[in-house]
């Protein structure tokens, strides 16, 4: 009897445990919850919204973030000039946007690349196409990139060199110790064609 | 040579003899020691408090002055229940880490017997520092020949150096006293008692669920370390199959409540705190300045601990010991204090070393007690090396 008894707790417990093991592999939560506290991709939780269109952009100097983009993902936190990319955050740094955006448009932005990738290049992906970008200068400078976007694209991501240096190991002096890409001052996405620039990048 | 065996003989006539107190006081004579020594604690902890009011450290008008830091956070959970969702202000803090049974202990002292809040958190730790310090006294029983054996052990949880955290409501005590007699019940061969016990450890800090680790190896060792299952008895299995429970319940819960059954673990990176390395946060600690090296050293001393534990064939303590303390390391380095001098096998080993070198007894009651009043002074300053 007192066997018995032990054996049906023993059944019970392991319920209990297969529960709790289907509840741990299906957690019930948004993306921003999830990009933010279990896959610790974004910095931004719960950003104030503020109005605005992809064509009026998203200033990174301003507190939190316009209402066309979703998610940041792969960026530190605010300064006074803008945000930086953060490798240790994310190794993708992205934009997802709240509507998908299709069609013909320019990516527009303002930057300026971390010391260690002044001699180096990166790429802009929207849906399938990819565009490389150079630098132009190590100071901020404006890029404006093309896409013809034939279906729906709701991310912007920046592909960076896989393995950035920590920002002490580029500068010794420097206690910080994220991995630094791209200095973002604003970005936004126009309709259309971007106005001729002999000094923008080449497709594919 | 006769006059010493005689001095020996009163010694021990001293040690056993019967006293007029009821049988329970005679049969469980840690009983009254740790009550004794929980009146002690209480004092001085009173005592430095009055002091540091008196010298301008800050405001004590009573013991729900003392509730800070995290003791809110435990009465959020008392007044409010779990939080639906993180708080929409980033960083977006939650009281989730906050497990469940230290908070269900204050609910009938602050609804049922009328206490403000935060009176009834502090009061809370405090009764639960009584178990603590009785539940540490039954694990070291069987090196406490003598009363004062018992007293000298129990004043290692009673005037801990960071006592402050069993009389500022913190669920540490709780947590201390319920692991110290799971082990005392696992050591008795009482496996299911200690899997129960197990299972209040886990629901009341989120190391607790590695106990479960350190009953096995105490059901492995009396199986013989080689024996094959089916030496195993089934009261022996059931205590091992409780001793996850609370967290397990836990998490069912916080499933239901917010769709994260880790949101106890997940919600730390509110405070900055990411899963890393725990011996780069040691380095980081030990090429820091003021508190940081101190810390650091407390971990390693934990490490030298837990690797002495395994010598003195106590490896479910010293396994649980390194266990407990890379984990909450591997987030950081805040806390790592409260972290080590709130496990039982880090006192247990603390006790051991003491008791085969008396001589020092003086030197770290000193340093302790110095510690201890310091730590005191510090909380009511809301400095926040203690939080």
């Amino acid at each position: 009897m007192k066997a018995l008894a032990q054996w049906m707790a023993i059944a019970l417990l392991l319920v209990v445990y297969l529960a709790a093991l289907w509840a741990l592999s299906h957690p019930n939560v948004s993306e921003g919850y999830r990009a933010y506290y279990i896959e610790h991709l974004t910095s931004d939780w719960s950003p104030v919204r503020y109005p605005g269109s992809p064509a009026q952009g998203i200033d990174f100097k301003r507190p939190g973030l316009p209402e066309w983009v979703g998610l940041t993902i792969g960026f530190s936190t605010r300064e006074d000039w803008g945000r930086w990319t953060d490798g240790n955050v994310a190794k993708i740094p992205e934009l997802t946007l709240a509507q998908p955006v299709s069609g013909p448009v320019c990516l527009d932005f303002t930057l300026r690349p971390a010391a260690s990738q002044v001699e180096k290049s990166f790429a802009v992906r929207m849906g399938s196409e990819t565009k490389a970008v150079s630098y132009k200068t190590a100071n901020f400078a404006d890029y404006k990139v093309p896409f013809t976007l034939p279906q729906g694209v709701d991310r912007v991501e920046f592909l960076l060199p896989a393995k950035l240096p920590r920002q002490g190991e580029v500068e010794p002096t420097s206690s910080d110790m994220r991995r630094l890409g791209l200095a973002f001052v604003n970005l936004r996405i126009t309709p259309g064609d971007c106005p001729v620039d002999p000094a923008q990048p080449s497709g594919p | 040579m006769q006059r010493e065996i005689r001095s020996d003989l009163a010694v021990n006539n001293r040690v056993e003899r019967p006293t007029a107190a009821s049988p329970f006081v005679r049969n469980h004579p840690e009983f009254w020691v740790a009550v004794i020594l929980w009146l002690a604690s209480n004092l001085f902890v009173a005592s430095f408090s009055h002091f540091a009011n008196w010298e301008g450290a800050g405001t004590y008008n009573g013991v729900g002055d003392l509730c800070k830091w995290d003791c809110p956070w435990y009465g959020s959970v008392v007044v409010n229940g779990y939080d639906r969702a993180p708080h929409s202000v980033a960083p977006g803090e939650a009281n989730w880490p906050f497990h469940p049974l230290f908070p269900m202990s204050v609910y009938p002292i602050h609804y049922w017997l009328g206490f403000p809040l935060h009176r009834s958190l502090v009061l809370g730790s405090k009764l639960a520092l009584l178990l603590a310090i009785y539940g540490f006294l039954l694990m070291v029983r069987d090196g406490t020949e003598s009363t004062a054996d018992r007293f000298r052990a129990g004043s290692l949880v009673a005037l801990n150096p960071y006592l402050i955290y069993a009389h500022a409501g913190y669920a540490e005590p709780l947590y201390f006293g319920l692991l110290a007699l799971a082990f005392y019940f696992a050591a008795r061969r009482r496996w299911i008692a200690a899997g129960a016990t197990g299972a209040l450890v886990s629901a009341s800090r989120v190391v607790g669920v590695v106990f479960a680790i350190s009953y096995a190896v105490m059901v492995a060792r009396d199986a013989g370390w080689r024996a094959s299952w089916r030496k195993i008895r089934l009261n022996q299995f059931l205590g091992f199959m409780l001793c996850p429970l609370g967290t397990a319940v836990y998490m069912l819960y916080l499933h239901r409540r917010t769709g994260d059954a880790l949101a106890q673990v997940h919600v730390q990176v509110a405070w900055g705190k990411m899963p890393g390395n725990p011996i780069n946060v040691v380095w980081q600690c030990l090429s820091g300045g003021h508190w940081l090296p101190i810390w650091g050293l407390m971990a390693i001393a934990s490490g030298v601990a837990s690797i002495w534990l395994f010598q003195l064939r106590k490896p479910e303590l010293g396994i649980y010991l390194a266990l407990s303390i890379l984990i909450p390391m591997s987030a950081g380095y805040w806390g790592i204090a409260r972290y080590v001098w709130w496990q039982p096998p880090f006192l247990y080993a603390v006790c051991t070393a003491l008791k085969r070198n008396a001589a020092w007894w003086t030197i770290y009651t000193g340093f302790t007690a110095g510690m201890a009043s310091f730590v005191i002074w510090a909380w009511l300053g809301g400095r926040d090396f203690v939080i």
